[in-house]
């Protein structure tokens, strides 16, 4: 990967995490977008409205699940890019913290949620993955 | 005039005893400068965790070798230009080895891990020289950059003593609290105990020394130290140049070393815009010529003036461990408040049950100062519930580079015909063992002093990992062809003499960098005077 090709990924990471942390409960929101990037929207033509999702439930309606590809590799680094670029703002550093500073019966309660959260929205997941393959529209730049 | 080529910790330690001398002294490095202005700012790393947005540019880049799977220090945006053209320049060819060096002034120094620490008589058995002979000018290094350090803990006779140490920064609680229950426990053992533990010598000052100042504990140190608290090379340039005597060629990297009749002819091409401009290649020419180019760089100009294409050098490097401790008081407050990222701990241990006996040592590094997204990849958890749990876990954590001693690596480097240096890496077969072994006896002594070892982390390196490079032109007291003598002459040569890491004998667990520096300056005295 060239270093031009880089800064476009790096510049679509924070066009994602420009929108997709918008307002409201950030994982929600995120989910929101790649919901609205499956459907084929370019990510700077989605409004800056979106971001809320209304309720629990559209949080896990059914999407699409695409299959993994022979580019997983990159589109794992896609991923940790992504993954990366949300936690190098001062928002990803101040969310660190407050995890940091929780007790271990907090934490533990909590993680048990996330992770069950997450495991039922796993095809949601997986259309991120996928997406976040996807090669920056020129929208993102 | 005496040439010396590169301007590493070699090169500058060899400067030094020459100018004091009185003699010229020209030293040319290819001078390899970043792009654009200095990242680094006097926040420190929870300032600009928290209020700035560009954050990126410092910690991730906008380089694709930094989402390699490599050592902090080695994809932190301040320092690609440290690493950045060696491989191609030297046109290596690695097999099996992770291979790395700078062209930058001041060479891999720039992003030295610190730690420091004289080799003990029985470490330089196989050497031409005694530690009495390296004594001074190990205390003239330590003066010249600074090492901070204990002189009365468990490892403080480990790594020398006989030069002026600096006061470590402060043990914040967590870890004091590791190093008194060591303390209690070696207080109540009379018997030689094969696990030490105390604070390491580092080249960090905790007090200011000219123009750098001490350590301010803003945790940047992976990322670069704004203060210059640790040592670099290049610092070093700048008062060099106001010696009289002295000059300093940057943006010229050496091709190859020649005779030319009763002088050597060391030929070199430009290597950026301003020294393009001129002539693409200059010949310079010395009565002496000491070779600091890295022990990559100047094992291929030794042996292609050797003319050895046929030979097949060892390189020696230190394999390293890396595990996770976590100490399950830490687990239930809130965590600890670090402000210094590269070892506030050290640990010697010795393998009884590996034939031999070898020593590993190993840092203890806080997590402050490095992101929570290094975990996110070690844990076998779904991604987000992975980063939730990195983000609690991650500060509360103790992270350990253990380095083995270069008997355990199987490198070769050779200088091809065409020019290309190839280095194949390996380990030995007993190294397998040896980290079995160790990783046993490190998760009982850690649990003595109530710290568990973390399933799942231990991982050892690829061969070259550490840079840790050396021992390709030993020193010894018959050289034969591809080595070298007690004064670092290239056997067959008279006037070429290697100063850096590789004319190192044999390689310890124990950082050797000071080491290279001191012998360097014990090279140069030599020459100074004359009686080599």
């Amino acid at each position: 990967m060239t270093t031009s090709e880089t800064r476009a990924l790096l510049a679509e990471g924070r066009a994602l995490q420009r929108y997709a942390w918008g307002g409201g409960a950030p994982r929600f929101a995120l989910r929101r977008y790649v919901r609205l990037l499956g459907a084929g929207a370019a990510p700077m033509a989605i409004p800056g409205r979106w971001a809320r999702v209304p309720s629990l439930t559209a949080l896990f309606e059914p999407l699409p699940l695409l299959p993994r590809s022979a580019s997983s590799r990159e589109f794992e680094r896609r991923l940790y890019l992504a993954t990366l670029v949300t936690e190098l703002t001062p928002w990803g550093a101040r969310r660190s913290r407050g995890w940091a500073r929780r007790g271990f019966a907090e934490m533990a309660l909590r993680a048990a949620a996330i992770g069950l959260a997450e495991t039922l929205a796993l095809p949601g997941r997986l259309v991120f993955h996928r997406v976040a393959w996807w090669p920056a529209k020129d929208g993102a730049r | 005039m005496i040439l010396i080529v590169g301007s590493g910790p070699a090169g500058v330690s060899a400067a030094w005893p020459l100018l004091d001398a009185g003699l010229d002294v020209h030293m040319i490095d290819p001078g390899a400068e970043r792009a654009g202005p200095s990242l680094l700012d006097a926040r420190s790393f929870s300032e600009r965790r928290e209020s700035d947005d560009e954050q990126w540019r410092v910690f991730l880049g906008g380089d694709a070798r930094l989402l390699e799977n490599a050592s902090p220090k080695l994809r932190a945006p301040e320092f690609a230009h440290v690493f950045r053209g060696y491989t191609e320049r030297y046109r290596i060819a690695s097999d099996g080895f992770a291979a790395h060096g700078s062209l930058a002034p001041g060479g891999l120094s720039n992003a030295w891990g610190s730690g420091a620490g004289a080799f003990t008589d029985a470490e330089l058995a196989e050497y031409p020289v005694k530690r009495a002979d390296l004594a001074p000018s190990y205390r003239a290094v330590a003066e010249r950059i600074g090492i901070s350090g204990s002189s009365g803990d468990d490892l403080a006779e480990w790594f020398g003593s006989g030069y002026p140490l600096q006061a470590p920064n402060p043990l914040p609680p967590p870890l004091s609290a590791l190093s008194e229950r060591h303390d209690r426990r070696r207080g109540a053992g009379a018997e030689r105990r094969r696990f030490r533990l105390g604070r390491p010598q580092q080249a960090v000052l905790t007090a200011d020394l000219g123009e750098r100042r001490a350590c301010n504990r803003s945790a940047m140190c992976i990322y670069g130290c704004h203060q210059r608290s640790i040592y670099n090379a290049a610092d070093e340039i700048a008062p060099l140049r106001e010696r009289a005597g002295f000059t300093y060629s940057s943006g010229w990297f050496v091709t190859r070393v020649e005779r030319a009749g009763d002088a050597f002819a060391v030929h070199a091409v430009a290597t950026n815009a301003e020294t393009a401009r001129g002539d693409a290649a200059r010949v310079f020419t010395a009565d002496r010529v000491l070779l600091a180019a890295g022990t990559l760089g100047s094992t291929k100009l030794a042996l292609e003036l050797l003319g050895a294409f046929d030979l097949d050098r060892p390189l020696l490097t230190t394999p390293v461990l890396t595990f996770a401790l976590v100490q399950p008081e830490a687990l239930f407050g809130p965590p600890a408040e670090y402000g210094y990222a590269l070892g506030y701990l050290a640990f010697a241990l010795e393998l009884a049950g590996i034939p031999g006996a070898p020593e590993i040592f190993g840092g203890l590094l806080p997590t402050a100062g490095m992101l929570p997204s290094e975990l996110y990849g070690r844990l076998p958890l779904l991604r987000p519930f992975a980063r939730s749990f990195a983000a609690w876990l991650w500060p509360r954590l103790l992270v350990s580079a253990s380095f083995f001693p270069a008997r355990f690596s199987a490198n070769t480097v050779r200088v091809r015909a065409g020019g290309s240096l190839a280095v194949k890496g390996g380990y030995t077969d007993d190294l397998r063992p040896a980290v079995r072994e160790a990783v046993r006896e490190l998760r009982t002594e850690f649990r003595r002093l109530g710290a568990a070892l973390l399933p799942g982390t231990t991982k050892l390196s690829r061969p070259g990992e550490e840079m840790h490079y050396a021992g390709t032109l030993p020193m010894r007291a018959d050289p034969r062809r591809g080595e070298t003598d007690a004064e670092g002459r290239l056997a067959g040569t008279d006037g070429v003499h290697v100063v850096d890491g590789a004319v190192l004998t044999s390689l310890p667990a124990k950082s050797h960098t000071m080491t290279i520096m001191a012998n360097a300056d014990r090279i140069a005295r030599c020459v100074a005077a004359k009686s080599c």
